[in-house]
């Protein structure tokens, strides 16, 4: 049986069981300073004066850095690129200009910590502040067109218009999601190393460390191949460590000054504002459909905040240009409005959860305006033809999750009507959400290496941030090499590895992996040419169709030969022998296929109807991602997109004071994540499948995907429980009182 | 953080000396609410007195009269656990166990519970942000700001937050008091007379003077505790603080209350009892809900909700009268 | 009275071991732990005891390390996830949380191995819960449901949320003993 496809434990878990995994700021550095952040109060206006003084005297300090005596920097590229990812295009200690509270006004480098963290208390900063621009009702009618960032600003297929004018039923609606930091459990940390012949070492939290390379090499004006950047575990990253943040060009910069390594960590509060976050969104979704509820037309509108200096654009509307087919056509248009925070950021899952909860929640009071059950709604509305560009999809198994996961959730003794099911004194409530996601396709290289002790290395540019990549990449290798899979071996996290993307969008086990696919072709390929036509070739006569690999044993059957690798390299008097895999594919939108992923996500929840407090009690969720290398991990990070959504549904919020402009919630008790007491039994349902136009793997992107359109479900199932629509996240309390 | 001595003293007088003659010493014991407040500069005691090898401050002891004396070390984790406390005051349990998580339950003392500072987020903001609480005559921030979590009885225009301890909630329906040792000797503070509406001072949450030292806690046992009730409601399941709790003590007569003792959390400066609803409850019958709740809202009359908060009105009405039947369940 | 200044020495015991460090009065545990004796297994998060990353054991009991100062340490018993394993032998909820997939990420882990670890000790000393439907009658290990185990282990946060995972390796070592 093939070793792909197989619940295996992880390659790395005793590894993290054991506290040995080394973290960024786990690694120890001989002679590291520490740096702190001092962030400005105000989040608009300039510093006036920056008093210094007493900070360089205070015990243990280095050095102060303010935009006075701050190297400068190069500017960001332009246009931005996921090659170069700068998080945000507003560089760090340049002027004297504040744009957002928290933002760094003074950075203190001291021998520990505790002293950099001391001293920058002893800053003193006059300000002059102006009013801060808040995200708000009113932004509605300051939003703008913006230029276009990843996709094309808007979409118009066909006349939505006249699709919603024919409608025999229409709803229209305006839904609000909230602003949310990622919270990672391990916050930003970057350990700058710089040596004698002016290279660097960066030990960096991040999701993309070749984007990081890139990026640090423009704005520090060092060549890239001097740059090498090392993370071999990242402590989570939902998108908020793909991109590079100012801490990691404060620490290079602060390190190549001082000629020492430096180490700056974030704390918990810089996390609200050192780096990215999940935009608000305002938007309004009109959906137009006939009598028995088929769609005649979409129109989704969405405005969400950028930074005052930066055109972030959350594409809520993206999925909406391609679930929902619509007689008349659909259109969908973005807008954004300046306000003063930090440049918004990809998180899990960015556009497509967002947008969803709009979406996804018209769908469910279009069944109910049309007494359509919300399933067979769906079903009914299905398409194998993406709307938007036409084309066909790769592979749609949208309607196998809906009617698979309907079965097992036990749809059908749901009881339409709202406030009709009870459990004692709790209202029950069920709900249903599809959801669709965007498949990246995008070059990565591996190789793999024969050693003539018949093992294997694997080693590949990419990440762990949790999602399994040595495991699955083992997985992979020893699948294509006929090992066993302690015989295989993983190296990744290092830009002088074979250059990989970045782990985001669910992109890894598509693209890095068929790369790691290929360099095991390539290395098992060369150990049967040799044992074809090598010395002694054992295989002589004939053909490389006839070998088998088994247990690192490749077998000729027909003539009734076997030769194992380590027999065959030591024959050649080969050390090792390499493969390597150059995947490159072409990009989505130019092949012939629409690619993308599929859910359904149905969810039950106990509501008490005295207090308003929503309490899951199931939650179901049925994927089309493709063919599934690793069930075990794979189911992990199912259950972790699907609460990652109730996160979103019930309790994730950061909050702007009007006043100040400030996050006001910047901690872990403020800014509520889900607990396992939010948590019931989850199941996770995955539909077979193998999309050979996603990836040589079968495999389609799961990650993001999995926390999609879980918010939709739960609103729906609040809908369903209370009869209160909720069209504002998070649903607490006070919405259902 | 900038603490620059640490010193065990080797009884109470040592200690309590001390503090009265230092402005800048604070006791520490579970450190849980102190050091996030140092860390967040919003206490900036120059030296701490680690009181936790204070002698005879440990036990939790019955007393004759059937209640307890809880020492001001004794961490919340056991008692919680203490089954003479589970059996006869059900509603302390509660409240302990519906606090923090398991961790902070091992290290929090009974003493420092009942001082926690509030949660409003500008008082504990790292930044300073305008607070009376903590610079006074600075101004209030959540007056104005969001302040979904902040009072609705008993604020002022200089303050407007809220007392985060459960165990002080349950602890203000039973006959309780604070037993203090200072440098004039010990005294006994009821419950009640504990902590502090904000007025004019809201840097002084409670009566304690400088030299105080919380020895323990007592619960007397002359108003029963075992139909008692903590309910705790909150946006997150566990770990968070509440947004709106309720303590009930009530004795019944058949069905009928005798007396009944009700006090809110998260929605005031101290633990709010709800002397009116107490005095029209006596002689309601347990099973008359729209009695019950007609009683609740008598003390709401006071309540002068915020921007942000004022569901908390209702909210609290229903936690109330949860409560109050819960704990006539236990009668 | 002795005040503590400066650099201050502190005797206990880590995994096992006699150690002294040597710390400033306002060093928390975790900084001690991590930055004095390397112990990097302990993680810093939130450093305000709200995310249960840090946790530890004191004396067989749980806590968190950044909550309280190393100073306050002399004469403790303390043991990190470095030191819950014996002779190399992972222990029970170790191996339960490979088998369960208790993780992703793995930074939260040892915060959570160390939780559920002592947790379990604590449902064998009889102790309640929130969960807990009747606090009068004495708690016993067999009472540890999984509504149980997901409240006790809710001061351990997961930011990729392996919480289902989580339960399900606590309740097998619990069952294993």
């Amino acid at each position: 049986m093939s070793i792909v496809g197989q619940a295996i434990s992880r390659a790395d878990g005793r590894l993290k069981v054991a506290g040995e995994a080394s973290y960024t700021a786990d690694i120890a550095i001989d002679g590291a300073l520490h740096a702190a952040i001092v962030p400005s109060v105000i989040a608009n206006g300039r510093t006036v004066s920056i008093d210094v003084s007493a900070a360089e005297q205070a015990p243990g300090v280095v050095a102060v850095f303010t935009w006075r005596n701050m190297p400068r920097l190069n500017p960001t590229p332009n246009p931005w690129s996921h090659l170069h990812p700068h998080g945000q295009g507003y560089l760090p200690l340049q002027d004297d200009a504040i744009h957002y509270a928290g933002q760094p006004i003074a950075l203190v480098v001291a021998s520990t910590l505790a002293q950099a963290t001391y001293a920058g208390t002893l800053i003193e900063v006059d300000y002059a502040e102006r009013t801060p621009a808040v995200f708000g009702p009113s932004s509605v009618d300051e939003a703008f067109d913006p230029p276009q960032f990843l996709w094309p600003v808007n979409s118009s297929v066909g006349d939505a218009d006249k699709g919603l004018a024919v409608a025999a039923v229409r709803i229209e609606q305006t839904y609000t999601t909230a602003d949310r930091h990622h919270n990672q459990m391990e916050p930003h940390a970057t350990t700058a190393v710089w040596s004698p012949d002016g290279s660097l070492t960066l030990y960096e939290t991040t999701q993309h460390i070749f984007g990081a390379q890139a990026l640090v090499a423009i704005v520090l004006g060092v060549p890239p191949e001097k740059i090498n950047v090392v993370a071999k575990f990242v402590g989570g990253g939902f998108g908020g460590k793909a991109y590079v943040w100012p801490h990691t060009l404060l620490a290079a910069t602060a390190a190549k000054r001082l000629g020492r390594p430096v180490r700056l960590q974030l704390t918990r509060a810089n996390m609200y504002s050192m780096v990215g976050r999940q935009a608000a969104t305002i938007q309004t979704l009109s959906l137009g459909a006939d009598r028995a509820g088929r769609l005649t037309g979409i129109r989704h509108q969405s405005i969400s905040p950028t930074s005052v200096y930066d055109g972030y654009i959350e594409y809520a509307a993206l999925g909406t240009r391609s679930l929902w087919p619509a007689a008349e056509g659909i259109s969908t248009t973005h807008r954004i409005v300046r306000v003063n925070h930090n440049t918004p950021t990809a998180m899990r899952s960015p556009h497509e959860a967002l947008g969803h909860f709009a979406l996804e929640s018209a769908m469910d009071e279009l069944a109910y305006a049309t007494g359509v059950d919300p399933v067979a709604l769906r079903l009914l509305n299905d398409t194998a033809i993406d709307p938007h560009s036409g084309r066909p999809f790769s592979t749609r198994a949208l309607g196998d999750c809906l009617k698979e996961g309907a079965v097992r959730f036990g749809w059908d003794r749901r009881s339409p009507e709202p406030r009709s099911m009870r459990d004692g004194s709790l209202l029950v409530g069920q709900g249903v959400a599809a959801a669709i996601y965007t498949h990246w396709r995008w070059p990565s290289a591996a190789r793999v290496t024969l050693h003539a002790d018949g093992t294997a290395l694997v080693e590949i540019g990419s990440h762990e941030i949790g999602g399994g990549t040595y495991t699955v990449m083992r997985q992979v290798a020893a699948d294509v090499l006929g090992m066993s899979l302690e015989r295989v071996a993983v190296v990744l996290g290092d830009t002088r590895l074979p250059a990989s993307h970045a782990s985001i969008g669910s992109a890894t086990m598509a693209n890095a992996g068929a790369s790691v696919m290929l360099a095991a072709k390539g290395a098992r390929d060369k150990a049967i040419d040799l044992a074809l036509n090598g010395r002694d070739a054992p295989f002589a006569g004939s053909t490389a169709q006839d070998v088998v690999v088994t247990d690192g044993v490749l077998t000729a059957a027909p003539i009734n030969r076997s030769a194992s690798y380590a027999e065959l390299l030591a024959a050649n008097g080969l050390q090792s022998l390499e493969g390597e895999g150059a995947y490159d594919p072409v990009e989505e939108a130019n092949g012939p296929k629409a690619i993308f992923s599929f859910s359904a996500v149905f969810a039950e929840v106990r509501v008490d109807p005295d207090f308003g407090t929503v309490r899951m009690s199931r939650l179901l969720g049925a994927y089309d991602a493709g063919r599934i290398i690793n069930p075990k991990t794979a189911r992990s990070q199912a259950i972790g997109g699907m609460i990652w959504g109730v996160g979103q549904a019930l309790l994730e919020q950061s909050e702007t004071d009007p006043a100040t402009g400030r996050f006001v919630n910047r901690n872990l008790s403020g800014y509520l994540i889900p607990a396992n007491a939010d948590i019931p039994e989850l199941e996770v349902l995955f539909v077979d499948g193998f999309d050979e136009e996603a990836s040589p793997l079968g495999a389609k992107g799961l990650g993001e995907l999995t926390a999609v359109s879980v918010a939709p479900a739960i609103a729906n199932a609040v809908y369903h429980a209370t009869g209160k629509r909720i069209r504002d996240l998070p649903i607490t309390i006070e919405k259902l009182l | 953080m900038r603490v620059l001595a640490l010193a065990r003293p080797e009884d109470p007088a040592q200690a309590i000396a001390a503090h009265a003659a230092d402005p800048e010493l604070a006791f520490i014991a579970g450190g849980t609410d102190l050091l996030g407040l140092i860390k967040d500069s919003a206490a900036r005691p120059g030296r701490l007195l680690d009181i936790n090898h204070l002698p005879g401050m440990s036990g939790i002891e019955a007393l004759p009269n059937g209640g307890l004396r809880i020492g001001a070390l004794v961490r919340m984790g056991d008692l919680a656990a203490h089954p003479e406390v589970r059996a006869s005051f059900p509603v302390i349990a509660e409240a302990l166990l519906f606090a923090a998580s398991g961790q902070l339950r091992n290290m929090a003392s009974i003493g420092g519970n009942i001082m926690q500072r509030t949660r409003c987020a500008y008082f504990r903001d790292e930044d300073g942000l305008a607070c009376n609480k903590r610079r006074p005559g600075s101004g209030c921030s959540a007056l104005h700001g969001v302040n979904r979590n902040h009072a609705i009885f008993g604020w002022s225009d200089d303050c407007v937050a809220t007392s985060p301890s459960d165990l002080a909630v349950a602890l203000a329906t039973l006959d309780a008091s604070v037993i203090v040792r200072g440098p004039f000797g010990e005294r006994s503070i009821a419950f009640s007379d504990f902590p502090r509406l904000p007025g004019e001072t809201p840097e002084r949450d409670n009566v304690l003077e400088r030299g105080d030292l919380i020895v323990a806690i007592e619960v007397s046992a002359s108003f029963p505790g075992r139909a008692s009730h903590y309910l705790k409601i909150r946006d997150r399941q566990s770990y968070e603080f509440a947004l709106v709790s309720s303590a009930a003590v009530v004795e019944l007569e058949a069905r009928r209350i005798r007396s009944a003792r009700l006090a809110l959390g998260g929605v005031a400066h101290k633990p709010w009892r709800l002397a009116e609803t107490e005095a029209a409850l006596r002689g309601a019958v347990l099973d008359d809900t729209e009695a019950l709740r007609s009683a609740i809202s008598l003390s709401f009359a006071q309540a002068r909700p915020l921007a942000h908060n004022a569901f908390k009105i209702e909210l609290a009405k229903r936690a109330a009268l949860r409560a109050l039947q819960t704990a006539g369940t236990r009668a | 009275m002795v005040w503590k200044m400066g650099k201050i020495h502190v005797d206990l015991t880590v995994n096992g071991q006699a150690r002294e460090l040597v710390v400033e009065p306002g060093t928390t545990l975790l900084e001690a732990l991590r930055d004095s004796l390397g112990l990097t297994g302990t993680k810093k998060s939130c450093d305000r005891g709200e995310c249960g990353a840090c946790t530890v054991h004191r004396d067989g009991w749980r806590i968190l390390s950044c909550m309280t100062l190393a100073a306050m340490q002399e004469g403790r018993r303390i043991t990190t996830i470095e030191g819950l394993a014996s002779d190399g032998d992972l222990h029970p909820l170790q191996q339960a949380f490979i088998e369960h997939d208790g993780f992703q990420c793995g930074f939260c882990t040892p915060g959570q191995i160390m939780s559920g670890a002592a947790m379990i000790e604590e449902a064998r000393a009889g102790w309640p819960s929130a969960a807990t439907r009747d606090l009068a009658r004495p708690f016993a290990l067999a009472d540890l449901s999984n509504a149980e185990i997901r409240e006790r282990m809710s001061g351990n946060l997961c930011r990729c949320a392996c919480y289902p995972n989580i339960v399900d390796a606590v309740a097998d070592a619990a069952r294993r003993g």
